[in-house]
């Protein structure tokens, strides 16, 4: 065994003792509810921001946008601008209200004006494939990027990660994630920045003439729009999923319960957004860097999807491959790739486990009668189940393709959970039949529209386009407002103004 | 809980809530147009994003970087804005805790 592997599993083992120490920590405060969901709304503004950065940034986009940008030029810079601009819509609208108005899930704003059992099944019920869909494509990402970074097998990397996962979530609860998480971004900004700073140290600070470098080697074309992306309009769909998604994205949603106030909800977006914005900013450097200095052919050859452009490009600049430098820089990439995936991962069991555990046990089959020690223990169940079924999803979908998931995943978050937040915080008439109708039909178009579109149907698609988005986010928006005008208006009329008082003030805010 | 509905109806509060709409609505339907005018140039306007503008940098790359730069823009104006109204709102929360009790 060569110095630079034993070094890699050094690191590993360094991650997973230094989180599994956060977990027991955390483990002794994870005493009740609001302590399993909420992290005892104890994070501040800037560790809730390090948080969601945490959170909301996968291996999809650090390996994989590395290498959509390292294969195929300007249109993967494109793809990349997409996933900050959701930001606005989170902190312009969402985030503030949905502190001072909700307890532990996004379901507990609608229920607080509209008929609970209902509008709570159905969010439960939208979160969960929500949070599968992108549970999916992380585990089967996670377990191909393991094999190929690390050479231990798809199964057994996925066994992995979900056993780290239902660690860190049953006994640490959303304390434990969150600093799984905040650890995890400290560790993806800094390899990021590293490889960014040796780069930008080689071509003079000057991304001019690292793009001169590009068109010598890989052409113009490599700048230019229109080498991935021949559709403009399903590029436009894909836009309108990602801007509205990640104000309706559930595990993005409960970080807004682990701070105090709604003052500290608005620092961590702006937290987030600083950190994410320079993160993508910079993964984009990365892949030009590949495609200049490891070049498409041997990205391709290590992985068809060019996941392996980033961490090649990190063994070529520690010295190249079969150096010591090289091998080292390569393995300390995968150890923050390692890192990305399950922090996000355990996000999402959260975010599952608060659906099905409080919306549905606790809220409707309890009707709310549920004591305190019962709804802790059934969270913790809950968190159990849902990792279980995760690995045995992922170990089921090995050799999928299964990409186009996080978008769908986007794509149901715009059209069912948006509209129906953005009406319940809003709008005064809004009744809890617009809701359930806007949240099941926005749904159900999106994913019936990728079921038919060529990410599944392949050639013979019945809808042209990969992204649903442009239809599926205009049907939930009208479903909700329509169903609602013809239906009889709800005489929970001052619940609404209560909700809209707290929601804008913070007075009565769940502490 | 008549309190909220006092506060509800008060003029104080639907001038808060006015001024809160009148900001946040215009700006976040102005930023979505605006943000889904890059991938329309770039599939309409091939040859403005081909053009280069400074040595190889070229304008389809600095209009995607101005996306991120209006971005941070405009969470920095929310937050001076968003101090207005928590200021606002806290006088709101004196008054009608003061005749609640």
């Amino acid at each position: 065994m060569g110095g630079a592997q034993l070094f890699g599993i050094f690191l590993f083992a360094a991650i997973v003792l230094l989180t599994m120490y956060i977990t027991y920590w955390a483990s002794k405060r994870n005493r009740s509810t609001s302590e399993f969901y909420a992290a005892g709304r104890s994070l501040s503004g800037w560790q809730n921001g390090l948080a969601i950065a945490g959170d909301y940034l996968s291996a999809a986009s650090f390996l994989g946008i590395a290498g959509l940008v390292a294969l195929n030029g300007y249109d993967g810079f494109m793809y990349a601008v997409g996933w900050l601009m959701g930001y606005i819509v989170v902190l312009y609208i969402v985030a503030e209200p949905l502190r001072n108005s909700g307890k532990y899930t996004m379901a507990d704003v609608l229920a607080y004006r509209l008929k609970a059992v209902p509008v709570r099944t159905t969010a439960a019920l939208v979160t969960l494939v929500v949070s599968t869909f992108y549970m999916v494509a992380q585990m089967v990402g996670a377990g191909s990027i393991i094999q190929l970074l690390v050479g231990i097998p798809y199964e057994l990397a996925v066994i992995i990660i979900g056993c780290l996962m239902v660690i860190y979530v049953v006994f640490g609860g959303m304390l434990a994630t969150s600093w799984v998480q905040i650890v995890k971004a400290v560790l993806l900004m800094s390899g990021t920045i590293l490889i960014v700073l040796i780069l930008a140290i080689m071509f003079g600070f000057n991304p001019s003439r690292l793009f001169g470098e590009v068109i010598a080697q890989n052409g113009i074309e490599y700048l230019q729009p229109g080498k991935l992306y021949k559709n403009p309009i399903d590029l436009v769909s894909l836009g309108i999923a990602l801007i509205l998604g990640t104000a309706g994205l559930p595990h993005i949603l409960i970080r807004f319960y682990t701070v105090p106030t709604a003052q500290e909800a608005r620092k961590s977006v702006i937290w987030a957004m600083i950190l994410i914005g320079i993160f993508y900013v910079l993964i984009t450097f990365v892949g030009f860097g590949a495609a200049v200095l490891v070049g498409p052919d041997a990205i391709r050859e290590a992985d068809k999807g060019g996941n392996m452009a980033a961490p090649l490009l990190a063994q070529y600049l520690g010295g190249g491959p079969g150096s010591i430098g090289g091998e080292m820089f390569m393995a300390a990439i995968a150890a923050v790739a390692f890192a990305t995936i399950v922090a996000v991962v355990a996000g999402l069991v959260i975010a599952a486990s608060g659906a099905f555990a409080h919306d549905i046990y606790t809220n409707v089959i309890k009707k709310g009668q549920a004591d305190e020690k019962q709804q802790f223990r059934v969270a913790r169940y809950t968190a159990l189940v849902v990792g279980a079924l995760s690995i045995i999803i992922g170990i089921l979908a090995k050799g999928q393709n299964v990409a186009y998931l996080v978008a769908l995943a986007f794509a149901v978050a715009a059209s069912a959970n948006l509209p129906t937040l953005i009406f319940s915080i809003y709008w005064k008439r809004f009744n809890t039949a617009g809701a359930v109708a806007g949240m099941l039909v926005g749904m159900v178009t999106a994913v019936a529209l990728v079921m038919l579109g060529p990410s599944v149907m392949g050639e013979n698609a019945v809808f042209p386009l990969a992204n649903p988005g442009i239809i599926s986010v205009p049907i939930g928006f009208l479903t909700s407002f329509i169903v609602t005008l013809v239906t009889r208006p709800e005489s929970m009329e001052d619940k609404y103004d209560e909700l809209f008082v707290k929601a804008n003030t913070g007075m009565g805010a769940e502490m | 809980m008549e309190r909220y509905d006092q506060i509800a109806n008060s003029e104080e509060f639907k001038q808060l809530r006015r001024s809160k709409m009148m900001f946040v609505w215009p700006v976040v339907l102005i930023f979505i147009a605006y943000y889904l005018t890059l991938p329309i140039l770039a599939g309409y306007a091939k040859p403005l994003m081909n053009s280069f503008v400074i040595g190889n940098v070229t304008f389809g790359y600095l209009y995607g970087m101005l996306c991120y730069i209006v971005a941070w823009a405009l969470a920095f104006w929310y937050v001076a804005k968003a101090k207005q109204f928590d200021e606002k709102a806290k006088a709101l929360k004196e008054k009608f805790s003061r005749k609640g009790a």
